[in-house]
């Protein structure tokens, strides 16, 4: 019984959430996400908080829709694994491990989806109006998700990081919006999840 | 027996004629196991893509390499987006170019449209009722490409370099004694050469166009061109200059909302031809506690060009130093006229709060008989034409003034200058701001020309 208790990681490996096997393992040089892995997904359930107030919240109730709450514990743990994200003013050098990332992934894909019209109506929109060269402001709904993005992004993002530091300008920051936008699209997909997950690893498997 | 399979999404359907080979005949969806046309539509193309097995597996192959690539921004190898005769690259947004039955097409697809082609190929390859020998691996591109990672995504460090060892270069040119104005088409080449540069310090995603032109894709600078897109400086002149007097920002939810609502209103009053409008036009405007403007600047390109067809110059203060109070708070506004003759007002900063209707009468009474005396006041003038009940609220003070109206549904909007609501309302800044105590009532026009007063709960 002692046993069990002194051996967490035994006891974490077992209970493995059965649907994480539905994102392969990727064959890596060393033990953790790589840097961009850790980088895109966070940025990724950010422009998912940016579609709606209160998008932080879905991400635990999804965690739990989905049974993953025994890697996704609770408010704390999430944290701790978006801080992962080295853009980040609260950037910890912990690492992000291969399941903790895939839970990540799976619950941000499945959020996508339940925005699926609105992402479709924003990037239509985005298009038409950067056809006629008139900028994204012109459009209601596309300058709120900008607006909320682009607060979210300063508030949370070290503007000391160089990388960082380019997104002072507005227009670059909506671009990364935008671009975020069209990944989000792409994850709601019906092979969106595998595809998402497998390019956090492109240049980077063995 | 021969076999249909349609995948269908918004912009894209992909259609497959196919044999059975009659092993699985009695199965509700028998399997396909050979192709015999492959067709492609999509939106806007009026002839589809089409070809036999070999052209298919190449559109499959290159459509799902393109997209990973598009995700991780990290080219999987020079040639993994050119299959056989299927290519993708980026174009404005994306394109699709290949060698199909029909001749060559090369078709501009914006990303919703890509979207709809890799769901499309996605649901087929997950489709094992349909050529399951037809299989695409997602896979990680090796280590070996992460050197090969897209010009656009280049970190900044590469930026800066270049511009210090630019600056470098520039420094070492002594300075020419006299300047003599070269030529333009001479003037050409060392101007292209500088802005190559701005792309490479473009971080993530940088395709996505700019929608207002920067300096930089203007190369050529010669006095004779003028470049259209960018933006003038005389933008904003005399008389839509933004007042230099120090203005508070308006921060009281319940008057900026019923500004918006004034202005909303007497824009559409003053706005009178509303034609010759062919794409919208935007204006950044700023109003004062009076719901006056006191200035207002283009906020785009068209806007700057069209802004004699708007009533905002009729309407702005001449002189808002002298005409209206300069220690009023201001709140700015974006309004918007576009070509079917609506317009659209937004605030531009989020209230604090929801706005109130302000303070109400306390004095049931009181209320109940402005109701009958108000009756009287908002009296259709003509027979309406109008089909539908138009609902608004209305606001009154004790003396049975109405200071505010607001339109409750879409016909009420429509119909609003059939009411003699726009002209009997008198603004008053002490009810907007919420200190004066009002009384809400709805009135319900009805299409035989009855009104209904009933105060609100």
């Amino acid at each position: 019984m002692n046993a069990t208790l002194a051996s967490p990681p035994s006891q974490t490996s077992d209970m493995t959430p059965y649907i994480l096997g539905r994102l392969p393992d990727i064959p890596l040089d060393k033990v953790g996400c790589p840097r961009r892995a850790k980088l895109e997904i966070d940025l990724l359930l950010l422009a998912i908080e940016s579609l709606e107030l209160g998008g932080a919240e879905q991400v635990l109730e999804m965690a739990k829709e989905m049974g993953l709450d025994s890697v996704i514990k609770n408010r704390l743990s999430l944290w701790r694994m978006r801080s992962t994200n080295p853009l980040r003013r609260a950037h910890s050098r912990r690492l992000l491990g291969m399941n903790e990332a895939k839970a990540l992934t799976i619950v941000a894909c499945q959020l996508s989806r339940r925005y699926t019209v609105t992402i479709r109506q924003l990037l239509t929109e985005q298009q038409m109006l950067s056809s006629k060269s008139l900028p994204p402001e012109c459009n209601f709904r596309l300058s709120e998700y900008l607006d909320l993005f682009r607060s979210h992004f300063r508030s949370r993002m070290n503007p000391r990081r160089s990388m960082v530091v380019i997104y002072a300008d507005n227009d670059k920051l909506n671009e990364l919006a935008i671009d975020l936008l069209s990944k989000l699209l792409f994850c709601t997909g019906t092979a969106g999840m595998e595809r998402f997950w497998v390019s956090l690893f492109d240049g980077e498997s063995k | 027996m021969s076999i249909r399979r349609q995948y269908s999404l918004p912009n894209c359907t992909l259609i497959l004629d196919g044999i059975s080979d009659g092993s699985r005949s009695n199965e509700v969806r028998p399997l396909m196991s050979t192709l015999v046309n492959a067709e492609c539509h999509i939106s806007g193309q009026k002839k589809p893509l089409s070809g036999g097995l070999e052209f298919f597996q190449q559109l499959i192959t290159a459509v799902s390499n393109y997209t990973q690539e598009l995700l991780s921004k990290v080219v999987n190898a020079p040639t993994a987006q050119q299959v056989g005769k299927v290519r993708l690259e980026k174009g404005q947004e994306h394109r699709l170019i290949a060698q199909s039955e029909q001749g060559e097409v090369d078709w501009q697809l914006s990303t919703v449209q890509l979207f709809d082609l890799t769901e499309a190929i996605d649901q087929f390859l997950a489709d094992g009722s349909t050529l399951p020998a037809l299989v695409v691996g997602i896979q990680p591109a090796p280590r070996a490409a992460k050197g090969a990672i897209s010009a656009q995504n280049a970190p900044i460090s590469l930026g800066l370099s270049g511009l210090a060892a630019t600056a470098l270069a520039f420094y070492l040119v002594p300075s020419p004694a006299k300047i003599t104005l070269p030529d333009p088409v001479a003037k050409t080449a060392p101007v292209t050469k500088t802005s190559d540069k701005p792309p490479a310090t473009n971080p993530v995603g940088a395709q996505q166009s700019v929608p207002v032109a920067s300096p930089s894709t203007s190369p050529i600078s010669s006095p004779s061109a003028s470049p259209s897109g960018s933006p003038s400086p005389a933008a904003s002149k005399k008389p839509v200059e933004r007042s230099a007097v120090d203005l508070k920002t308006n921060d009281n939810p319940t008057q900026v909302a019923f500004i918006e609502r004034k202005l909303r209103r007497e824009i559409n009053q003053q706005w009178e031809d509303r034609k010759g409008i062919s794409d919208k036009l935007q204006y950044t405007l700023t109003a004062d506690e009076e719901g006056k403007i006191v200035s207002y600047a283009p906020k785009n390109s068209v806007a700057e060009s069209n802004k004699d067809i708007i009533p905002l110059s009729k309407m702005v203060l001449d002189n808002p130093e002298t005409s209206g109070s300069p220690t009023q708070k201001t709140a700015d506004f974006t309004v918007s006229f576009t070509p079917n003759g609506a317009i659209e007002i937004k605030r531009d900063k989020l209230l604090a709060s929801n706005p109130t209707d302000g303070k109400a009468i306390a004095d049931a009474d009181r209320v109940k008989s402005l109701a009958k005396d108000l009756e009287s006041k908002v009296k259709l003038a003509a027979a309406p034409t109008f089909k539908n009940d138009l609902t608004y609220r209305i606001a009154a003070d004790e003396n049975g003034e109405i200071v505010d109206y607001d339109p409750l549904n879409g016909a009420a909007f429509d119909h609003e200058k059939e009411t003699p609501l726009p002209t009997v309302t008198k603004y008053d800044a002490a009810a907007a701001s919420g200190t004066k105590p009002l009384a809400q009532y709805t009135v319900v026009y009805r299409p035989d020309g009855k009104v209904d007063v009933k105060p609100r709960q």
